[in-house]
C-alpha cells in the first residue's frame, strides 16, 4: 500500500510539473485594429501585426489572430523575417492560429520578392502549428510557392492557399523540404505548376502526411511537367520516402500548356517523378480532372513501393484534340514493386497503362465505363493480377475477373453493388469505399493512429462551405496562360447541384453516378450506443 | 495581460485541485484490475465468453456495421484508457477467449461496446461489464 501512496506522490508532481508548465506557455493577440507601439499583446490590447506578435512569443506560446485581412511582410509567417521559436515537443508546440478557422486572410499588395513567401518555416523550425489561414498571392511572379516548409515535426492545419495572376514556372501552393511534417484539412486553388509539392531533385525529404486535402489547378503557363500533388524523388537516390497521402482530393483541374510535348505536360492529378520511394496514397480521389498523361501517375523512374489504395480516379481525361488515351493510373519506369488494390478507376479513357518492370500487384479494383481496355507495356509487369471488376466485359482481363452487374449507387462506396460485395481477394468489396477518415486528427508520421483507418465519418466534409467560398473566388486567366478561361464555379463551386440544392464538395463526389446523396449525410443524428449487453461464460463442452 | 496571467493562475489551482481529487478518488475505489485472491491464478484460462447486444438505429437508413468492443483491467474505461478493441459483425455473437487478448486468469476485466455505422461513425460506449476470466 504504501508503496502505491508513493506512485501516486510522484504521479502528482509530475502532473503538477506539467500543468505549471502549461501555465508558463502564454497567449498573445494581434487585431488589424491593434497596435505594435502601444499595445502589449493581450486579448483587450493586441499588437497590430503578426510579425510583431511573432517576436513576442517564447516556446510554446499561442498567437492568436483576430480575424481579418492582413498585408505583406509585416504580417506574414515567414521565418527569415520574423523568427518563431520552435515549440519543445509534439504536445508542446508553438502555435499561431487565426482566431476562428479560415477567419483570417494573408495576401500581397505588390510585387514580391523569391524569398517572400506568405508561410515559411525555415530548416531549423521544429514543433510549430500554423492553423486557420488563407494565404493569397495576387500578380506576383515571385515566390514561387505561397509556402515553404523545410523544417520538421510542425502542423499546417486548417490553412487555404490561393494564388492567382502569372507566376514562376516552378511555382505552386507549398513546397515541403522537411522531415515530419503535417499538412491537414487544408486546400489550395489558382495557378500552380506542382499544387502541393514533397521533396525535390536533391531532396531527402521523409515522413509527410497530407490528410484531408483538395487541390484544384486553375490555370497555368508554366512549360515544366505539372500536377496537382507531386512527390518529387530524389534525382539520383531513394532518399524522398516515406510519404502519405490520406483523403486527399485533386477535383475539377485543367490542364496545362502543351507547346513543348511531353516535357510541359499536365502529368496528373497525383505526380511522382523521379525516384520518389515508399509513397502510399490512401483514400483518395482524383475527380474530374484535366490531364494530359494520366489520373495517377505513380511512378517515372526507379521509385519503389509505391502503394494506390482504396482511391478512385473517375472522370479523367485530356482536353479537346489530345491524342494520348488518359489511363486512370498509369506506372512507368523499370524497377521497384507497387501495389494497386480496391481501386475505382472509371468514366476515364482507359483503366490503366502499366509500362513499369515487373512486381506490380493490382487486386480487388473495379474499372467500370472506360473508353478502352488498359494496357500493358512489353511483358507482363504484373507479378499478381487478381479479382479485378469490369463493367464492359470485353476489357477483362487477369486471374479471376468479375462481372459488374450494375453501378454503385454512389461513386465512394462500391460495396452497395452486390457483385462486388465480398468478392475481394480479402473476403471484402471490390473497388474503393472511402466513408471514414484515415489517420488520427493531428498526429504526425509514428505518433499512435497516424496511419490508421477511423471509425470517424468523413462526410460532410470538414470545412467545405469555407473551402468551396475560396474555390469560388473569381480568379480570370491572365493573358499567356492555358486555358485562357477560368470558371471558378465549375465543379463543385457551383451554386446549386441537380437536385437543386445547394452544391457541396460532398454532393458533388457523392452523386456523381446521378443518385441523391443519404439523407443523413447531412442530417446526422446522434448515434445510440449499443444497449442490453450482456456477457455469458460459455458452457464446457 | 493582467487578467490573462490572473486566469492563468485560476486555471492552474484549478487542475491542480481536480489532480488532487483524482488522486484522492482513485486512492478509495482502487482502479487497477487486481487479481482476485480468492482465484487459483496458477492455472491457464479454461473459459470462453459470449458477447452479445442490441442496437436500434435512430432511423431507418442507419446502418449498423459492426459493434467494438473496448477492455480494459479497471472502471474507467474509454475510448481512449483501454487495453485493446476489437470488432465483430453485428449478425454474429462475439466468442471471446480472453487468453487471445492477454486477458490473466482471476483478473477482473472490464467490457464496453459501441456500434459503428456505415455512414455517421462510432457511438459513444454502452455500459461497462465485467467479468471474473476462469
Amino acid at each position: 500500500m504504501s508503496l502505491n501512496i508513493h506512485h501516486r506522490l510522484v504521479t502528482f508532481f509530475i502532473v503538477s510539473f506539467f500543468v505549471i508548465f502549461d501555465v508558463n506557455a502564454g497567449s498573445y493577440y494581434v487585431a488589424t485594429t491593434g497596435s505594435d507601439s502601444s499595445g502589449n499583446g493581450s486579448s483587450t490590447s493586441p499588437w497590430k501585426t503578426i510579425g510583431k506578435g511573432i517576436n513576442g512569443l517564447s516556446a510554446g506560446d499561442t498567437l492568436i489572430v483576430k480575424n481579418g485581412t492582413y498585408y505583406d511582410m509585416p504580417n506574414f509567417i515567414n521565418t527569415r523575417e520574423h523568427d518563431i521559436p520552435n515549440g519543445t515537443a509534439s504536445n508542446n508546440p508553438t502555435i499561431i492560429r487565426a482566431e476562428t478557422p479560415f477567419g483570417v486572410r494573408i495576401e500581397n499588395t505588390g510585387s514580391l520578392n523569391y524569398y517572400d513567401n506568405p508561410l515559411h518555416l525555415g530548416s531549423s523550425k521544429r514543433f510549430i502549428k500554423v492553423d486557420g489561414f488563407i494565404f493569397n498571392i495576387k500578380n506576383t511572379i515571385y515566390p514561387s510557392n505561397n509556402s515553404e516548409i523545410s523544417g520538421d515535426y510542425n502542423r499546417i492545419t486548417r490553412c487555404i492557399f490561393r494564388r492567382e495572376g502569372p507566376m514562376d514556372q516552378y511555382g505552386g501552393w507549398m513546397v515541403m523540404g522537411g522531415d515530419n511534417n503535417l499538412v491537414e484539412d487544408s486546400a489550395g486553388v489558382g495557378s500552380s505548376r506542382y499544387g502541393f509539392m514533397i521533396g525535390g531533385p536533391s531532396s531527402s525529404s521523409q515522413k509527410n502526411i497530407f490528410r484531408r486535402v483538395v487541390g484544384r489547378v486553375d490555370y497555368t503557363d508554366s512549360r515544366q511537367p505539372k500536377a496537382t500533388f507531386s512527390v518529387y524523388g530524389n534525382n539520383n537516390t531513394l532518399d524522398v520516402k516515406d510519404h502519405i497521402f490520406q483523403n486527399c482530393i485533386a477535383v475539377d483541374s485543367q490542364a496545362g500548356p502543351t507547346d513543348l510535348g511531353a516535357a510541359n505536360y499536365t502529368w496528373g492529378a497525383w505526380y511522382l517523378p523521379k525516384n520518389a520511394t515508399n509513397v502510399t496514397i490512401t483514400g483518395s480521389i482524383a475527380l474530374n480532372v484535366e490531364s494530359h498523361l494520366a489520373g495517377f501517375y505513380l511512378k517515372e523512374l526507379s521509385g519503389n513501393n509505391v502503394t494506390l489504395h482504396n482511391s478512385i480516379a473517375w472522370g479523367i481525361r485530356g482536353p479537346a484534340g489530345h491524342p494520348i488515351a488518359l489511363p486512370g493510373f498509369k506506372l512507368n519506369g523499370g524497377s521497384g514493386p507497387s501495389l494497386i488494390d480496391h481501386i475505382t478507376v472509371g468514366d476515364s479513357d482507359t483503366g490503366y497503362d502499366n509500362s513499369n518492370g515487373t512486381g506490380d500487384v493490382l487486386v480487388d479494383s473495379a474499372f467500370i465505363n472506360n473508353g478502352a481496355a488498359s494496357s500493358n507495356g512489353s511483358g507482363n509487369p504484373w507479378d499478381i493480377i487478381n479479382n479485378n471488376a469490369f463493367i464492359d466485359q470485353s476489357h477483362k482481363h487477369g486471374t479471376s475477373p468479375l462481372d459488374v452487374d450494375s453501378l454503385p449507387t454512389h461513386l465512394i462506396d462500391t460495396s452497395t453493388t452486390a457483385s462486388l460485395n465480398s468478392t475481394a481477394t480479402d473476403g471484402s468489396h471490390v473497388g474503393a469505399t472511402i466513408l471514414h477518415a484515415v489517420g488520427v486528427t493531428g498526429t504526425l508520421w509514428g505518433e499512435p493512429g497516424y496511419d490508421q483507418q477511423t471509425t470517424e465519418s468523413l462526410w460532410p466534409w470538414p470545412y467545405e462551405d469555407e473551402i468551396k467560398a475560396v474555390f469560388a473566388e473569381t480568379n480570370n486567366s491572365p493573358s499567356g496562360v492555358t486555358p485562357s478561361t477560368n470558371n471558378t464555379r465549375r465543379g463543385f463551386a457551383a451554386n446549386v447541384d441537380s437536385f437543386g440544392k445547394s452544391m457541396t464538395l460532398t454532393r458533388y463526389i457523392w452523386q456523381q453516378l446521378g443518385n441523391a446523396i443519404p439523407e443523413n449525410i447531412y442530417n446526422q443524428v446522434e448515434i445510440p450506443a449499443p444497449s442490453n449487453v450482456n456477457i455469458i461464460k460459455n458452457i464446457q463442452p | 495581460m493582467e487578467m490573462d496571467v490572473q486566469f492563468a493562475k485560476m486555471r492552474m489551482c484549478f487542475l491542480l485541485g481536480i489532480v488532487a481529487i483524482c488522486i484522492l478518488l482513485s486512492s478509495c475505489t482502487g482502479t487497477t484490475g487486481e487479481i482476485n485472491t480468492a482465484c487459483d491464478s496458477s492455472s491457464p484460462v479454461s473459459a470462453t465468453y459470449t458477447i452479445t447486444s442490441d442496437w436500434i438505429p435512430p432511423d431507418s437508413s442507419m446502418d449498423l456495421v459492426a459493434y467494438k468492443i473496448y477492455y480494459s483491467l479497471g472502471p474507467a474505461l474509454t475510448k481512449v484508457n483501454n487495453l485493446g478493441t476489437v470488432q465483430f459483425h453485428p449478425e454474429v455473437n462475439f466468442i471471446l477467449d480472453p487468453s487471445v487478448y492477454n486477458l490473466k486468469k482471476c483478473a477482473l476485466a472490464y467490457f464496453s461496446l459501441t456500434a459503428i455505422t456505415r455512414f455517421n461513425g462510432e457511438s459513444e460506449l454502452s455500459e461497462i461489464k465485467t467479468i471474473l476470466v476462469e
